[in-house]
């Protein structure tokens, strides 16, 4: 079995097999699923550790000398991702929440059913399902498009709950107060009980934004190019001796995004906070 | 009651309730009630707590459904829903016990916000004359803070301006004074005692047996759903016909 | 006096009049007909490209595949508990540090915190996977999981217990210290029991995000669920059903988590409310 398999078809960026596969259609994928995998990841696992052993580990100066312009690649990816990722769940966010909070029960349901789905389905068995099984009912999106849909499906569901309380911490009193001055259903909701939600959003959105950073990582489970800044860590560590500077370089880069988000926020939330 | 009379003779009431009933579930909160405020008229409300009277008030303004029976606002009966109710709904003010203010616009806001949104009026006109009244109400100088940062008369006042900015036909008072600290009820009582000098029909639904006794036309004594008696002041606080009403009326003086 | 607690979620909407609940009775149909198509039209795709078919089908009906299922369940059950073990270890001691009086402590703990935070899980995968390697650190493939999953989880446990600490009243410190006991008794046996307390919610929540996290197991060749489900996909070559079975069983495990936090939730803040 070993033969048949094409070991140079695998990467440890692809370290999910089929990623070639996919492409080719669905018969090749059951082969480059086959047991043979697994022996063949153990030697080459055994090949990067014999690399390693020879090599040095690089300074950051010589790491970004080599290897800058991908990071600096790698991390708009990342950006974009986290960008696009969070720009579509907070829409999806949004829109679930209005089946949520409608009179309409299936509508209720099906919003409900939603968020009980993608908070708990794990972003690999996500990323997984779109990327690979997708493809056997013949719908077959890019990489790119499958890290994207798996990074904000789920982060949409957390923004739905985060909306939810902060409808929640509305006082009942204000809503009524609002129809007792004669405003409609549809004033109500865009002058009263949308600002004030929204507001009080403005803190864990801002924790969203982040989680949605990390869940874009995912990008590094399938062959994506250009890479985002985890892939490049695992590309660089199986061509290179890049090491730990290679993987303290992406860490502060994604801290970094991580302290920008969290202050910005912090900034909007001091703007908008509603005193109690 | 035995107050039916021809509607076409007397001028139309501002507020009228015909044979209203509410429960909530098995209790029967609201039992055939039947009302008529006239214009410029001021009625008040006591009883017990649980007697319905809150309830009562907040079906004025429909802000509770009831099962059966019909309310009129000048002669108008509310519809269940939709943009007629609103516009009847704006045609009469609610003052709450908890203020209710927006808690995420100023002052001033809080006032305009009707005008603007419901009456359309422009935002300037709506600016100008809300400043006029939070003046009226002794809150002027107030008016670019949010509600958290003003006291609770002050709220309970800047809650009156926004209620008058409708240009009422009637306003309702649901227990206005009961969540004030006690150095601040008279402010409240202050605005709404002019108020009733100038000629607003109100109805008030309260617990100051003073603010009753001085400035009612009429009072209803209500406990257990139903209207028990309907009274002048001076007749209801002096000479009570009910039993219930007397033994309520001791239960606070004593207090 | 309306003698219901309403929240704002029950009060957007006035009781329904007769045109609503005409309009209601009509969105309901609308909805459940349209959810009816969508229905259709997936299991029309199903049918269409043949994924129907028995043959992906029978396997669930032997034991023997359940047995197996089972069998990374366990290991993932197992990599989830030692992960969640280490990361409220780790956790514990990072809020020591914050709320400690080093000054030292106290930045290297924040810079912990913010910086497992920070940092994608898998990020932290690649470094155990293939940074640690280059150092001669030769780790079982359940460390390589565990370690980098506890890492990530560490700095958010740390948080909720910090919170935890602060949701204690002054005065019961104020108490075990006017008893003649020391800080550190005050500590652990007044604050923190009571602390713990208030964070076993957030705790079981957390176990979702140990479970999500310990999927990325396939990386380092851990055989947890989803290494397992791999294995079935090359035996039984049916990647489609064996990709959404394992995916309902996440999201069954990680919805009865959060079940359970929910019913602690409740359980803790009436036994609080009967205390008081």
């Amino acid at each position: 079995m070993t033969e048949e398999c094409d070991s140079e078809t695998m990467t440890v960026e692809t370290v999910f097999p089929g990623g070639k596969a996919r492409n080719e259609g669905a018969a090749m994928l059951s082969f480059s699923l086959s047991p043979c995998f697994i022996e063949n990841e153990q030697i080459r696992f055994l090949s990067y550790v014999r690399i390693f052993e020879r090599g040095v580990i690089m300074s950051v100066n010589e790491l970004l000398s080599q290897y800058g312009e991908q990071y600096l690649q790698a991390l708009l990816t990342t950006w974009k991702l986290t960008a696009l990722a969070f720009s579509a769940a907070f829409v999806v966010g949004i829109l679930v929440t209005v089946m949520r909070v409608s009179p309409i029960r299936p509508l209720r349901a099906a919003g409900e059913l939603y968020v009980q789905i993608f908070r708990n389905i794990p972003g690999a068995s996500l990323l997984m399902f779109l990327v690979y099984a997708l493809p056997y009912l013949s719908i077959v999106w890019s990489y790119f498009l499958c890290v994207l849909i798996a990074s904000f499906l789920i982060p949409a569901a957390f923004c739905s709950e985060y909306l939810m309380s902060g409808i929640n911490t509305i006082d009942v009193g204000q809503i009524e107060a609002a129809r007792s001055i004669g405003m409609t259903f549809s004033q109500t909701i865009r002058k009263v009980v949308i600002p004030q939600a929204l507001r009080s959003s403005v803190l864990p959105l801002t924790s969203l934004m982040v989680a949605t950073m990390l869940t874009t990582a995912l990008a590094s489970q399938v062959p994506m190019r250009p890479y985002d800044l985890t892939g490049l860590v695992a590309h660089i560590n199986t061509h290179a001796v890049g090491g730990v500077t290679a993987f303290f370089i992406s860490a502060v880069l994604y801290c970094l995004t991580a302290v920008v988000i969290g202050r910005v926020g912090n900034w909007i939330d001091k703007k908008v906070r509603i005193l109690r | 009651m035995e107050k039916d009379q021809n509607s076409s003779v007397k001028p139309v009431p501002v507020i009228e309730l015909r044979h209203v009933d509410k429960h909530f579930g098995q209790l029967h909160v609201l039992k055939d009630i039947n009302l008529q405020v006239k214009k410029g008229e001021v009625v008040v409300v006591i009883g017990p707590s649980g007697s319905g009277k809150s309830t009562l008030c907040r079906t004025m303004n429909r802000l509770e459904p009831i099962d059966s029976g019909e309310i009129l606002i000048d002669g108008e009966v509310i519809p269940e829903e939709g943009r007629e109710l609103a516009r009847l709904r704006a045609k009469v003010g609610m003052v709450f016990q908890s203020f209710n203010l927006f808690a995420h616009k100023t002052i001033l806001d809080n006032v305009t916000m009707g005008p603007v949104e419901v009456l359309r009026k422009s935002k300037k006109e709506a600016r100008q004359e809300a400043m006029e009244l939070l003046k009226r109400v002794g809150v002027d100088s107030q008016a670019s803070k949010v509600p958290a940062q003003l006291s609770g008369g002050q709220q309970q006042r800047v809650a009156i301006a926004r209620s008058l900015a409708m240009h009422p036909k009637a306003i309702l008072f649901d227990e206005p004074t009961s969540a004030l600290d006690p150095e601040m009820i008279g402010e409240v009582l202050e605005v709404m005692t002019r108020l009733a000098s100038e000629g607003m029909t109100m109805v008030v639904v309260t617990h100051e047996m003073n603010f009753a006794r001085r400035v009612a036309h009429r009072v209803l004594f209500m406990d257990g759903g139903s209207i028990l008696e309907e009274n002048t002041p001076e007749e209801f606080f002096t000479n009570p016909r009910t039993q219930r009403a007397r033994d309520f009326l001791n239960s606070i003086q004593n207090h | 006096m309306s003698g219901k607690v309403m929240t704002a979620k029950d009060a957007l909407y006035e009781p329904p009049g007769p045109r609503t609940k005409k309009k209601i009775l009509i969105g309901t149909v609308l909805s459940l007909l349209s959810f009816a198509f969508l229905l259709a039209l997936m299991i029309r795709r199903f049918y269409l490209t043949g994924q129907l078919d028995p043959k992906y089908w029978f396997f669930f009906g032997r034991l023997s595949t359940w047995r197996f299922i089972a069998k990374g369940l366990i290991g993932t059950v197992e990599a989830a508990f030692a992960a969640g073990a280490m990361a409220f270890a780790a956790g514990f001691a990072m809020m020591l540090g914050r709320i400690g009086k080093s000054r030292f402590l106290r930045f290297a703990a924040t810079v912990l915190v913010d910086f497992t935070r920070g940092v994608p899980t898998l990020l932290f995968i690649y470094f155990f996977f293939l940074v640690v390697p280059q150092f001669g650190w030769k780790l079982s493939a359940f460390w390589k999981i565990t370690l980098p999953v506890a890492i990530s989880a560490s700095g958010l446990v740390a948080e909720q217990l910090r919170s935890g600490v602060n949701a204690v009243p002054k005065g019961q410190r104020e108490a075990a210290l006017s008893i003649g006991m020391t800080d550190r008794q005050t500590f652990y046996r007044v604050i923190f029991p009571q602390a713990i307390r208030y964070v076993i919610p957030s705790l079981i929540a957390e176990m979702v995000i140990v479970f999500k996290d310990t999927t990325f197991a396939y990386v380092v060749n851990f055989p947890d669920l989803m290494q397992n489900a791999k294995v079935l996909i090359s035996n039984y070559d049916a990647l489609l059903s064996i990709y959404l079975v394992v995916a309902v069983i996440y999201i069954l495990i990680n919805y009865s988590l959060n079940r359970l936090s929910t019913k602690a939730e409740k359980l803790l803040s009436g036994k609080q409310k009967q205390g008081s």
